[in-house]
């Protein structure tokens, strides 16, 4: 005997139908279900209206200027965030360029000991390049762990501490670490 | 090898971006990780097995969804719900309706349903996402995932239910 | 094909390079990251080292441009940067090494400011307090599905200001040394 689908039951199966995976005796019984309960068939009618719309969706693509800066970056430049970040600009380009430069020529990179040898400009602008590549990696490391090394770790673990050993060997009190300029 | 590694990005550079976009409602943000991730295919793609590609860009591009989406709760940041994913897809869906109320309802759902799933918890919310939005078969979703097929089936369901739950509670 | 990335600085003038060295290793913020061996160097996909006069060249050439980021590279005596692809080692291994560094840095009176675990992933950051300043800061940090990779910065260090420099700065690429060009 078919048993009749009680509403708890078709909120379960109605899932499963939605996938198309319900088998066909199932799906009879939860059809003559809908036609006599109303609740039960708007819940349905909900399901399927936000199943059309979510596959309806288009699919996005991504601004032309993402995969430019993929290929800057494939040849050998620090990119700097779009606008709404503090941007480097053309100084930046220039270092990277020239950084790109020597890594296409398979060139090693120099540094010069005090006043033995003096380094050319290109020499200084791509360990210019360097030293900002190794802040970009302290920078993606800590957004990485979620932490803003500046306000996070720093400001609430060590340097309020120091500035208080500071303060009382000078005599004075400590500074209010509230006003504390990051 | 750049144009290889050209034309692999190409082939999934929508992918990439479409699931980043629909998890961060954020276009700023979801080019952001699509850099990222195209950046680490490049670093890795001598160790990638072609067939797992996909799932593997899904699974890294997932991450660094999560990592954003974390530092935001810790920032604070307010986040429109449906921000940036409700102007140009809501009007599509408009511009398929024959009577200007129609229309206005039309889009007025979209509008309601981007800001519903803007706001699902995770996990939940990737696997609606690349299952109805994106029309990955669970298998493919759960390599991305890293979960087993039932499970994907348990969150596609749990996360639709919340979906319509939401709907109603803002309809009401 | 395997991509060897590198960016390598070169001494050159051996007897200053000894000179310099020993000055740098008597530095309180110094950590002999080559020789606590973390990494295997022929699988180094980035080593970058910046030292003395060289950082000295960097900031006078950046000052008018970028300010901030000339004031925090004049005040420093070396930047180190090695990282490692974990495709390519055994991640097991490196994350001891990266346990000992973290033992070695705590057994010299480094302070820890960060220590985050989550999902394999490990990152550490350590600062070395010298009289009430901070001259030197250590980051160690081992991501699973991607690298490892260690960074040691000698010098007078305002962690605010690293902090704001290295989000800033731009995101991370990666040069590739052998890239060739058609």
């Amino acid at each position: 005997m078919n048993q009749e689908l009680r509403c708890e039951e078709t909120l379960e199966v109605l899932e499963s139908y939605l996938d198309g995976d319900l088998p066909p005796a199932e799906s009879s019984r939860l059809r003559e279900h809908l036609e006599r309960c109303p609740a039960c068939a708007a819940e349905l009618e909900l399901a399927g209206r936000i199943q059309r719309e979510l596959r309806s969706l288009p699919e996005l693509d991504c601004p032309p200027e993402v995969i430019e800066r993929v290929r800057q970056s494939g040849r050998g430049e620090v990119v700097p965030f779009r606008p709404r970040e503090q941007v480097l600009g053309l100084r930046l380009a220039t270092a990277a360029a020239l950084l790109a430069m020597a890594i296409g020529g398979g060139a090693l990179f120099f540094h010069f000991q005090q006043q033995a040898d003096r380094p050319t400009p290109r020499e200084i602008a791509q360990a210019t390049a360097e030293a900002r590549y190794a802040l970009a990696y302290i920078g993606k490391v800590t957004r990485r762990t979620r932490l803003d090394v500046r306000d996070e770790v720093f400001e609430k673990r060590l340097v309020a501490p120091a500035a208080r050993n500071v303060s009382r060997a000078l005599g004075s009190p400590p500074a209010d670490q509230s006003k504390k300029e990051l | 090898m750049l144009t290889a590694f050209e034309d692999t990005a190409q082939r999934h550079r929508r992918r990439v971006y479409s699931f980043a976009r629909y998890l961060l409602s954020n276009p700023e943000e979801a080019e952001d990780v699509t850099q990222e991730v195209l950046l680490r295919l490049w670093r890795h793609q001598s160790g990638l097995d072609e067939e797992r590609l996909g799932s593997w860009l899904l699974r890294v591009t997932r991450n660094a969804c999560y990592d954003l989406l974390r530092k935001r709760r810790s920032d604070a940041a307010v986040v429109v719900p449906g921000a940036g994913l409700d102007g140009e897809e809501a009007r599509q869906a408009a511009s398929a309706e024959p009577d200007p109320q129609a229309r206005a309802e039309a889009t007025d759902f979209r509008r309601r349903l981007l800001a519903a799933l803007t706001e699902l918890s995770e996990p939940y919310k990737s696997v609606v996402i690349l299952r109805e939005v994106q029309g990955l078969p669970h298998r493919e979703i759960g390599e991305a995932l890293g979960i087993p097929e039932v499970t994907v089936r348990v969150h596609l369901h749990r996360g639709r239910r919340k979906l319509r739950e939401r709907l109603r509670e803002v309809s009401s | 094909m395997r991509k060897t990335l590198i960016i390598g600085v070169a001494l050159l003038g051996l007897t200053a390079a000894a000179g310099w060295t020993q000055n740098l290793a008597d530095q309180p913020g110094y950590v002999p990251i080559e020789k606590l061996e973390l990494f295997p160097r022929d699988k180094l996909s980035v080593e970058i080292n910046i030292e003395g006069a060289l950082l000295s060249l960097i900031a006078a050439a950046s000052k008018v441009e970028d300010p901030e980021f000339a004031s925090l590279i004049g005040g420093l005596k070396s930047i180190k940067v090695q990282a490692v692809p974990l495709k390519d080692v055994d991640a097991a291994t490196v994350r001891g090494k990266i346990g000992q560094a973290v033992r070695w840095l705590e057994d010299r009176g480094w302070k820890s400011t960060l220590r985050a675990r989550e999902e394999g992933e490990e990152t550490y950051i350590y600062l070395k307090e010298t009289d009430g300043k901070i001259s030197g800061l250590t980051l160690l940090a081992l991501d699973p599905t991607d690298e490892a990779v260690v960074i040691n910065i000698v010098g007078h260090i305002d962690p605010a200001q690293i902090g704001r420099l290295s989000q800033s700065v731009g995101r991370l690429a990666h040069p590739d040394k052998d890239k060739k060009r058609k």
